[in-house]
């Protein structure tokens, strides 16, 4: 239980008046950094819906760059992978008619040796 | 005695084309491509609403058509596959179906960057971009199928059947924007503008350029695929060697 309930009312309330005018004062002393958006912000009335050209400016050059450099990445990555494919496929064949050959000469050699 | 051991009645399958041809062909289609750049970035004018973004156009579209014409040639060999069983028809099918996604690809990696200028976003619920979504992921699967499944007959027929399911897709992406009011440009069919005469060269450039890529891709591929089909034909052949030396030194032990 408080036992000085109007000393605590007058502490809290002149802390408040404190703080009130300290931030006025703070606020009175910031300076404004933009000066026409500051004004032109103050003197804005309502909200209006932004024209096109107004709205957020997107880089198009940059965007037909990526586009062609990945363009490009795509197709040159595609050639990779089939030449490596051509060249796993031609070793495969030259090692399986390597074997055929083999094979053909013993079928040859116990073809002759039967009786 | 050394025999050729090509398999006898094999390898008659596929557009001839020797290493050569595809060698010169590589000349011409890296030349073009070259002409199609000079071309997009130094002759044709910047679009005055667009802006530079719009020369994504020149790659884009060409791209476009490439990648149709591949889902169209993939589901015209499954059809001829199912019908004779040609191997030769599966062969052109699977090339047709990998040159044609790997176009649409460039579609759906250009055409979101254009968006971004032109409509503020990489991707919108637009009837054309969706069915070309749909069209592409059927035919991912079709390389999935093919590559998880295996090479067995089972798995051709299917994926012959996902090609000419998925082929289908293409009339809509086509009708997509005037059928369900899609906001696509449409500059070059329906009732677009038109192109400025500068940006028509450009155009055709590209084109021409973007066919020949796609005819050096796709010939590869059917090269590719050939020697694929010559390999098992000589395992094959392999297998029936084995057996016959077994059935010899079966005959005759000492041997």
């Amino acid at each position: 239980m408080n036992q000085h309930p109007t000393r605590t009312i007058a502490s809290v309330s002149a802390a408040g008046v404190v703080t009130l005018v300290s931030t006025t004062a703070l606020a009175d002393a910031e300076p404004v950094l933009d000066r026409e958006a500051y004004e032109l912000a103050a003197s804005q009335e309502g909200f209006v819906a932004a024209r096109r050209e107004d709205m957020e400016q997107v880089n198009g050059g940059a965007l037909m760059l990526i586009a062609y450099a990945l363009f490009w990445v795509m197709v040159v990555t595609w050639v990779a992978l089939l030449a490596r494919r051509a060249a796993l496929i031609s070793n495969q064949l030259v090692d399986v008619r390597r074997q055929l050959t083999d094979l053909d000469d013993r079928l040859d050699e116990l073809e002759r040796s039967a009786p | 005695m050394a025999q050729d051991p090509r398999p006898s009645g094999a390898l008659t399958i596929g557009p001839p084309s020797s290493g050569r041809g595809l060698q010169a062909l590589a000349g011409v289609t890296a030349l073009a491509l070259l002409a199609t750049l000079y071309l997009v970035f130094v002759h044709a004018p910047q679009e005055r609403t667009m802006g530079i973004v719009q020369k994504i156009f020149y790659m884009h579209v060409p791209s476009a058509i490439a990648a149709y014409v591949g889902f169209f040639i993939a589901a015209g060999a499954s059809v001829v596959y199912l019908v004779r069983g040609n191997r030769a028809a599966d062969v052109i099918a699977r090339a047709g179906a990998e040159t044609g996604v790997l176009f649409c690809l460039v579609v759906l990696m250009s055409g979101p960057l254009w968006a971004r200028k032109a409509w503020g976003a990489f991707w919108t619920g637009e009837p054309r971009l969706m069915l070309t979504l749909v069209l592409l992921l059927t035919f991912l699967a079709y390389l999935v199928v093919r590559q998880l499944g295996g090479d067995t007959e089972l798995t051709r027929r299917i994926c012959a059947a996902l090609a000419i399911l998925g082929v289908v897709d293409i009339p809509l992406v086509r009708y997509s924007v005037a059928r369900w009011r899609g906001h696509h440009p449409q500059v070059i069919t329906g009732d677009g503008g038109g192109l400025a005469p500068e940006m028509q060269v450009a155009l055709l450039a590209g084109f021409i350029s973007i066919a020949l890529l796609f005819t050096l891709l796709f010939a590869v591929r059917v090269r590719l695929g050939n020697q694929e089909v010559l390999r098992e034909q000589l395992e094959r052949e392999l297998s029936i060697r084995h057996h016959r030396i077994e059935a010899l030194r079966e005959r005759s032990p000492s041997a």
